[in-house]
């Protein structure tokens, strides 16, 4: 039971990076396929639709960032981890939701933007900006959750409980 | 639900070569046959056989359809031609010509196969539905000697098999799209059968028992003449066809076909389902169809007005 807390505090880590990252990888995956089906028609369009493939991967990058940065906390990455209460620990653990949850959910949602995107661009490439600014509103979300879940995570090292 | 994102795309892609309404109006302005071969040779019609450009492209159609989809989902665009080619093979026997150049690739039956049927009487070799309508279409018309009860007969059979597929298939869009070929075909058999002023009796047998019309009072507006079937048709979904019924019956049957293109058009906006692709091979065969009604209204020296109203909507 004394372990509690740093086991919450990493297992909010490891959420983050797993949920984020499965959105990412589901979104990613989306985009690439609607990607490989406009360069099966036009190769040249190659590099544009590349770009639209990428803009759902930021959010496995960002659970990746808060990972990281909660395993410093606690003192996992660079090997000087202490007994974490199992309050902080619990916290650590909220802190990493947002990013976690909201990255899942919005990298699938950018995914759909993305892949809709890509076939605007396989009709009109010239169009290929605003297919850009529609994937990428669903960003702001993701970035969001990305800065509540980061400035928590160094709000709770400030916290003696 | 099954997604066909890759398909689609290269859907998308192939779109942009679809011929737009002003492509249309350029062909339609050409001076001339050649300038017209010219004209759609630029834009993808490439055949080395003047007299049918589009045969290559036909091909290449199916040929791209077959790669975006599996079987099941293409299925609802392959039984009209298995009936086409079902009605060909019958009344190709039945005259005693040569009807393998009738025929037409893309059905989920060979041609040749239904032709053989057909013509040997021996249908194991289709699937039993099919058997069962080249056996019943062969006895009718050896019976009655009436090529268009066969073609009704026929026709009705496809209906059907279209709307059971759809059901099948689980998918609105497919759904919509078979109640909407029911229904354009009945409205036309419905206004064939009331300009010709056919008894009821005929009609009951002519019309499809299937779409989202309430057909017994179809059957009756029908019999009551073209004034009734009008003003049956107004109110309905299909309203703007009863103002074309009063002009001619190529402009009605072109606005049928353009009710199904306006359906098909919802399709662009979708990314994920099987509609766009159904919807691109509607919209590519009626290309085909613009472009052959076109070449041959340029080789026969029609009056661009009389070609034109036989036009339908484009896709893009």
């Amino acid at each position: 039971m004394e372990n509690m807390g740093m086991v919450l505090a990493l297992a909010g880590a490891a959420l983050a990076s797993i949920l984020a990252g499965i959105g990412s990888a589901v979104g990613v995956g989306k985009a690439g396929q609607a990607a490989a089906g406009v360069v099966t028609e036009d190769p040249s369009k190659f590099s544009k639709v590349l770009i639209m493939q990428l803009l759902p991967g930021t959010q496995g990058i960002y659970g990746l960032l808060i990972a990281f940065i909660t395993l410093s906390q606690i003192g996992i990455l660079g090997g000087s981890a202490e007994a974490l209460s199992l309050a902080k620990g619990f916290l650590y653990f909220a802190a990493c939701m947002p990013i976690a949850i909201v990255g899942l959910l919005s990298a699938i949602s950018q995914g759909k933007a993305a892949v809709a995107g890509i076939m605007m661009i396989a009709k009109k490439p010239d169009q290929m900006s605003k297919g850009m600014i529609f994937a990428a509103m669903v960003e702001t979300y993701a970035i969001l959750a990305l800065l509540v879940s980061i400035l928590a995570i160094f709000g709770i090292a400030g916290l003696n409980i | 639900m099954k997604e066909f994102t890759y398909s689609i795309a290269r859907v998308r892609a192939k779109e942009a070569a679809l011929l737009t309404k002003q492509d249309i109006e350029q062909l339609l302005s050409v001076d001339s046959r050649d300038a017209a071969l010219r004209f759609v040779r630029d834009r993808g019609y490439r055949s080395d056989d003047d007299s049918d450009v589009t045969a290559e492209v036909q091909k290449e159609l199916w040929a791209f359809i077959e790669e975006l989809a599996d079987e099941e989902t293409i299925r609802i665009l392959r039984l009209p031609v298995d009936y086409h080619n079902i009605k060909a093979s019958v009344k190709a026997v039945f005259s005693g010509i040569d009807g393998e150049d009738l025929l037409i690739d893309g059905g989920t039956a060979d041609k040749k196969e239904i032709y053989e049927c057909v013509k040997t009487r021996e249908y194991k070799e289709l699937d039993e539905r099919l058997a069962e309508v080249c056996e019943e279409a062969a006895v009718i018309l050896n019976q009655t000697q009436d090529g268009q009860l066969c073609d009704i007969y026929i026709d009705k059979a496809m209906l059907a098999a279209v709307e059971d597929a759809a059901d099948k298939s689980g998918d609105a869009f497919m759904k919509k799209y078979a109640d909407m070929l029911a229904d354009t075909s009945n409205l036309k058999t419905a206004y064939r059968c009331a300009v010709s002023e056919k008894n009821l009796s005929f009609i009951e047998n002519a019309v499809y028992d299937g779409g989202t019309f309430n057909t017994a009072e179809l059957k009756k507006a029908a019999a009551g003449g073209l004034n009734t079937l009008c003003e049956f048709v107004e109110p309905t979904e299909y309203g703007s066809c009863a103002e074309y019924m009063k002009i001619s019956a190529a402009v009605f049957e072109r606005q049928c076909a353009d009710e199904i293109m306006r359906f098909m058009e919802s399709a662009r906006y979708e990314s994920f389902s099987s509609a766009p692709i159904i919807a691109y091979h509607y919209a590519k065969t009626a290309e085909i169809n613009t472009v052959r009604l076109i070449l041959s209204g340029k080789l026969n020296k029609l009056a661009d007005d009389m070609i034109r109203e036989r036009v339908c909507m484009t896709y893009v």
